[in-house]
């Protein structure tokens, strides 16, 4: 885990490091100028830079992503898990050539030559497609190195060239001048010349010092700059993940540069994070233990994954892989993991990403649908958190929902259009959404259609059409007084003539026709376009036809002031049917008429 | 003392015929007296067709009392009868008959004259 949480950081202090080394390198070939260049903008802002090991975020310069979930490594381990799984023939034999390196350059076993052969094998390792030329550019800087000692080498040469002369130098000096006497008499044009000659000799000297303390300080910083360059090969390949690279250039190093000078020549901040600010110095040993970590949690983690995947628990499955693969993309074990066992991690892991777009777009029918999914796929995967988010929404959507509705049925317009934004904020694609909202658009369609229905009845004295669509008419009226009176009127005259008309039906069925027809034929008097009405009172005419026939006649002679005949007619009608009120109101008023 | 011997001749002009005279009176004082003989009865169901065509006749009606269904102590009575016919029609039985004691169900004979509007009104009644 130390490493695994390291790892991120380092990628930040090896990018800003290897930006900059090369530069700092051309610039100032001295050691402390090399160093100091290191101390980048990036490692500056490394010192700020956090990990929170329970969710995984990495905060530094005012950004956090988590390390699994970000858009760059979703794409590359998604690239890892449909990479096909590497043929075990051109495996094993990469990784017999690497093993055949780190054996030829095992301090234990080192003997004369084996660098040299170590050598010659990069360029076998760097012909397979496993390798990625990796050790073909270690080659490179292994023979870049090398040329730098060679240059040392005849830097080294030209000094001692450069020395002999200015011994030379010196002792001509000193012998030129020997031959001169204090008593001698010499001509002044002589005393002169020798004088002259000495003051050359005397510069040359002096130069010939200069070249040479110029060529000490030139081996220096050859020996210097080869050694960064390689050094930061190695933070390169330890960055790429390369572990058993650095494994293998680290002993190239320790062999080539047999000084056992292994500090990396870093910035204070970037030696903090690779040793965890302890204060002791990072070497390249530390780089290869912690490569040697990193290989060995890489390998532990693709064992977990498959034996997770064997559990049916994706989602641990998922995790381990994803840390091993943080930790050790390029490593064998990972890169030679079943392509099966990857898609089945593919697959889980395309579905969270589904479930993820869909929470993102608040699609949640769709992300409810995914996490019933990963449930019946996944035996360990935890839907409570994306379930509560659900529902929650659902819920306050449907809230909102319902709260549009009743501002609807209440005519409060914004309210309406306030809460059903709501709702689709919330849920955009709520099926009930469109629903509602094509129901209230219809219903304001059907209500204006009702309106217009119910005036043309009205007009019509289509009571009977009016009672029968009741329901569409009142919720239309609602919310209109006038017509709402007006309705109400119909209906109350319609509930009358049904009144009346189950009161006939009732007699009726007790075989009572004549007052049926009485009943009903005192509603017709008012209602007569009642078409029910009208259909009973035929009907009940012709089963009750003498009691009628003698009530009509009754009315009819009445009518022409035959009043004699007429009380005969509803004498006759009561003798049929005493109960009639029709005949009795009859007799009653012609009696009065009699009588005056 | 001798009786003188009616003979069978005697008998038979004289007795005989006196006795005719005295039953027959009896049958005949026996019978109900009827003043209304001479009058027409009314026709009910033509009487209910058209009253008014028979406005000033006169028509004896035999009737049995249903209801009364109005007065007036001056106007007199309208009471609901049941013709011998069948018929059920209205008299107004005026206020000189007021002594008249009408039930239901009493029968009566009367003479009727129509008047105005075809109404029956009783110018004679007996109880039958």
């Amino acid at each position: 885990m130390k490493t695994l949480l390291s790892l991120p950081l380092l990628v930040v202090v090896a990018t800003g490091a290897l930006a900059q080394a090369p530069a700092s390198l051309s610039q100032a070939p001295t050691t402390e100028a090399a160093t100091g260049n290191v101390t980048s903008a990036a490692t500056q802002k490394l010192t700020n830079a956090k990990v929170d090991p329970t969710s995984g975020i990495v905060s530094w310069d005012g950004q956090h992503w988590n390390i699994t979930n970000n858009a760059l490594f979703r794409a590359r381990f998604e690239k890892f898990l449909n990479a096909p799984q590497q043929s075990d023939t051109e495996f094993d034999a990469y990784q017999a050539i690497l093993s055949q390196i780190k054996d030829l350059l095992d301090p234990s076993k080192l003997k004369e030559g084996n660098v040299e052969l170590a050598y010659g094998l990069l360029g076998k390792a760097s012909q397979s497609q496993l390798d990625g030329n990796m050790c073909s550019s270690l080659a490179d800087v292994v023979h870049t190195t090398w040329l730098a000692q060679g240059e040392r080498d005849r830097l080294k040469n030209a000094e001692q060239s450069a020395r002999d002369a200015r011994k030379d130098a010196e002792w001509n000096a000193v012998v030129g001048t020997s031959d001169i006497r204090p008593d001698d008499k010499v001509k002044t044009g002589d005393a002169i010349a020798q004088g002259m000659r000495s003051a050359t000799q005397n510069r040359d000297i002096a130069e010939m010092t200069g070249d040479i303390a110029t060529n000490k300080l030139k081996q220096e910083v050859t020996i210097i700059q080869a050694k960064l360059e390689f050094q930061s090969f190695i933070l390169q390949l330890f960055t790429q993940r390369r572990f058993q690279h650095v494994t293998i250039a680290a002993n190239f190093y320790r062999n080539i540069f047999g000084d056992g000078d292994t500090q990396l020549q870093l910035s204070k901040q970037a030696q903090d994070a690779l040793t965890s600010g302890s204060g002791l110095p990072a070497t390249i040993g530390i780089l290869q233990t912690m490569a040697a970590d990193a290989e060995r949690d890489a390998n532990e983690g693709v064992q977990s994954t498959i034996f997770l995947l064997n559990k049916n628990k994706l989602n641990g499955a998922t995790e381990q892989l994803q840390q091993a693969f943080v930790e050790g993309e390029y490593m064998p074990e990972l890169r030679h993991m079943p392509r099966d066992q990857k898609q089945r991690v593919g697959d889980y892991v395309a579905k969270g990403n589904q479930l993820l777009s869909a929470l993102d777009v608040k699609d949640y029918a769709l992300a409810e649908s995914i996490v019933n999914d990963m449930k019946a796929t996944a035996a360990d995967f935890d839907a409570s958190k994306p379930n509560a988010a659900i529902q929650t929404a659902k819920v306050s959507s449907s809230l909102h929902l319902a709260k549009a509705q009743n501002a609807a049925v209440a005519g409060d317009q914004k309210t309406f259009e306030d809460e059903l934004t709501q709702a689709g904020n919330i849920w955009p694609t709520n099926p009930d959404l469109k629903t509602v909202a094509t129901g209230l658009l219809k219903q304001a369609n059907v209500q204006q259609k009702a309106l217009n229905d119910f005036d043309a009845l009205l007009s019509q004295k289509n009571y009977r059409q009016i009672w029968d669509s009741k329901g569409k008419f009142i919720a239309a009226t609602a919310q209109d007084d006038t017509r709402q009176k007006q309705l109400n009127d119909v209906l109350s005259q319609v509930q009358e003539i049904e009144t009346s008309i189950t009161k006939a039906t009732e007699l009726k069925a007790h075989g009572d026709s004549a007052g049926a027809w009485e009943c009903v034929d005192r509603e017709a008097q008012t209602y007569s376009d009642d078409s029910k009405l009208s259909q009973l009172r035929a009907q009940l005419t012709t089963e009750a036809a003498d009691f009628v026939h003698a009530v009509m006649t009754a009315k009819d002679l009445e009518s022409k002031g035959q009043w004699g005949s007429a009380m005969a007619w509803y004498l006759k009608a009561q003798a049929a049917y005493p109960p009639s009120s029709y005949a009795q109101v009859g007799i009653d008023g012609l009696a009065k008429k009699m009588l005056n | 003392m001798s009786r003188k011997k009616v003979s069978p001749k005697t008998y038979l002009f004289t007795v005989v015929p006196l006795l005719a005279i005295v039953i027959g009176g009896a049958i005949y004082f026996a019978q109900p007296h009827d003043n209304f003989r001479a009058i027409q009865p009314l026709n009910a169901a033509e009487y209910a067709e058209n009253a008014n065509s028979l406005t000033g006749n006169t028509y004896k009606v035999i009737a049995t009392v249903q209801n009364m269904l109005a007065s007036d102590p001056t106007k007199g009575r309208l009471v609901s009868i049941t013709t011998s016919d069948g018929g059920n029609i209205a008299l107004l039985v005026p206020a000189t008959f007021n002594e008249v004691n009408l039930q239901k169900g009493q029968r009566y004979v009367a003479e009727v004259s129509v008047t105005e509007h075809g109404v029956l009104t009783v110018k004679h009644m007996a109880k039958e």
